[in-house]
């Protein structure tokens, strides 16, 4: 069954982020000012999702072909005005992680006409939002050491999805609600 | 390569064949037994060393199973590539450890092994269109023509171009702006940095800040991360991972006398 805006990714899946900046890859790793600034921001209001932040990506399992790929990177760069400096996708499955006491997920969230690949790698908890915190920069060192890094010529390394089993949305996103009104509650 | 940043020098005086100290081919060791070089205050422009920065390794890609090994532990590497290196069918493998290492930041000079010698033209190093995304600003681009070098001195400012942030949205996902302030304060704090922990991977962040971090290769080290975060305006703090898992922060703000003295310490701290 395809999946349906605010699904989770199954599992299997890899989500990935473009880089727009060619110093945010050092020595093979993500610079960790890669992480600051609008890497995780709210979601939309309107969109109502259960979780309390997000980073803009995409899921491989939806992004075609790594030919497919790399002409997607190129345009969305050219889109923007920048150039394509690479990717970093995540060195093990996050879902399911909890970081910083953060949940960490992934949800399919597309972007109609645009990206029908977009994808958010999702936080829910009480999430520092307030930059230049201590919280925030615990949060900035742990995702540090998350991501691996891709050159533009490295895009064939970008690992392909291997999706399993179907995702159990019903369940995830029950999980999810939950946790997000827990949250809320606790302020 | 920016050709418009070359020099010329009429010194031709070639360096004493030991100041490379290349080995022979056949040599599996070669990458282990190269020369580590002092920068000299009073530059003997006949001399290659001169054209490097402190610390540099100098070494051979012979050993190309060694070569990732170096790549990592070297602060700042300069690779002396023979030239019939890169003809072989190990060009590939090596421009490939390249990119994964991301040595961009380094310097890479393509020596011609026939004229390692004291010949005059022994600086007679050939550059390559190698990497799209090697970043021209830190490549020492030697070529030579008959007598004469032309040289790409590296710049000392690990900051230059960084007025390309001072505009918002530089990253198109709607950074903030690094601004001339944030800027000017980072290159003060820079000058008084200790070196003890090698040379930090420098990135604009786009919260309006310069990030500074250290990542030590050596796993027996007491330190994971160091991360350093200088702005917006005059404010910088560290922040650290020990290999224990402890975290540290250290906020800072402005610039006085003391504040070598406290960079001082914690990198003591973070080392000892």
């Amino acid at each position: 069954m395809p999946l349906v805006d605010g699904d989770p990714a199954a599992e299997g899946d890899v989500w990935y982020r473009i880089l727009t900046s060619d110093k945010h890859i050092t020595k093979g790793r993500i610079q960790h000012a890669a992480f600051q600034g609008k890497f995780i921001k709210p979601p939309p209001p309107e969109k109502n999702r259960p979780w309390n932040a997000e980073a803009s990506g995409r899921l491989r399992s939806l992004a075609g072909s790594i030919d497919d790929v790399r002409v997607h990177c190129r345009a969305y760069c050219g889109k923007i005005n920048r150039s394509f400096y690479g990717l970093m996708f995540p060195k093990e499955p996050l879902a399911g992680q909890t970081i910083e006491s953060l949940e960490v997920g992934i949800f399919y969230t597309p972007i109609e006409g645009t990206d029908e690949a977009h994808s958010d790698l999702t936080f829910t908890g009480n999430v520092p939002f307030v930059e230049r915190s201590e919280e925030h920069d615990r949060l900035v060192m742990a995702l540090s050491g998350k991501f691996n890094a891709l050159h533009p010529d490295q895009t064939v390394l970008l690992p392909d999805a291997h999706v399993t089993t179907e995702p159990q949305k019903g369940i995830e996103r029950l999980k999810a609600a939950l946790r997000s009104a827990i949250n809320k509650i606790r302020g | 390569m920016n050709p418009a940043r070359a020099l010329r020098t009429n010194d031709t005086t070639p360096p004493p064949e030991t100041s490379l100290r290349m080995l022979s081919q056949d040599d599996p060791y070669a990458m282990t037994e190269l020369v580590i070089q002092v920068a000299s205050t009073v530059p003997d422009w006949g001399k290659v060393e001169a054209y490097l920065p402190a610390a540099t390794s100098f070494m051979t890609p012979y050993a190309l199973d060694n070569l990732h090994y170096h790549m990592l532990s070297a602060p700042k590497a300069c690779f002396v590539f023979a030239k019939d290196v890169l003809e072989n069918a190990k060009r590939d493998t090596l421009f490939s450890c390249l990119r994964t290492n991301e040595l961009n930041k380094d310097l890479l000079l393509f020596i011609d092994t026939a004229r390692k010698t004291t010949e005059a033209s022994l600086l007679s190093l050939v550059s390559e269109q190698f990497h799209a995304q090697t970043k021209t600003a830190n490549i020492l681009h030697l070529t030579g023509i008959g007598h004469h070098l032309l040289l790409d001195v590296p710049p000392a400012d690990p900051l230059d171009g960084y007025e390309q942030y001072q505009a918002v949205d530089w990253d198109g996902h709607g950074a903030e702006a690094i601004t001339a302030e944030t800027l000017a304060y980072a290159r003060r704090i820079m000058a008084v940095m200790p070196q003890t922990l090698g040379t930090p991977d420098v990135a604009p962040a786009a919260d309006g800040t310069i990030a500074l971090e250290w990542v030590p290769d050596d796993t027996t080290h007491k330190l994971d991360k160091l991360f350093l975060d200088i702005g917006p305006g005059e404010v910088w703090r560290a922040y650290w991972t020990l290999r224990t898992g402890e975290f540290g922060r250290l906020p800072q703000t402005g610039f006085s006398d003391e504040t070598k003295t406290i960079l001082k310490n914690l990198f003591i701290d973070l080392s000892a």
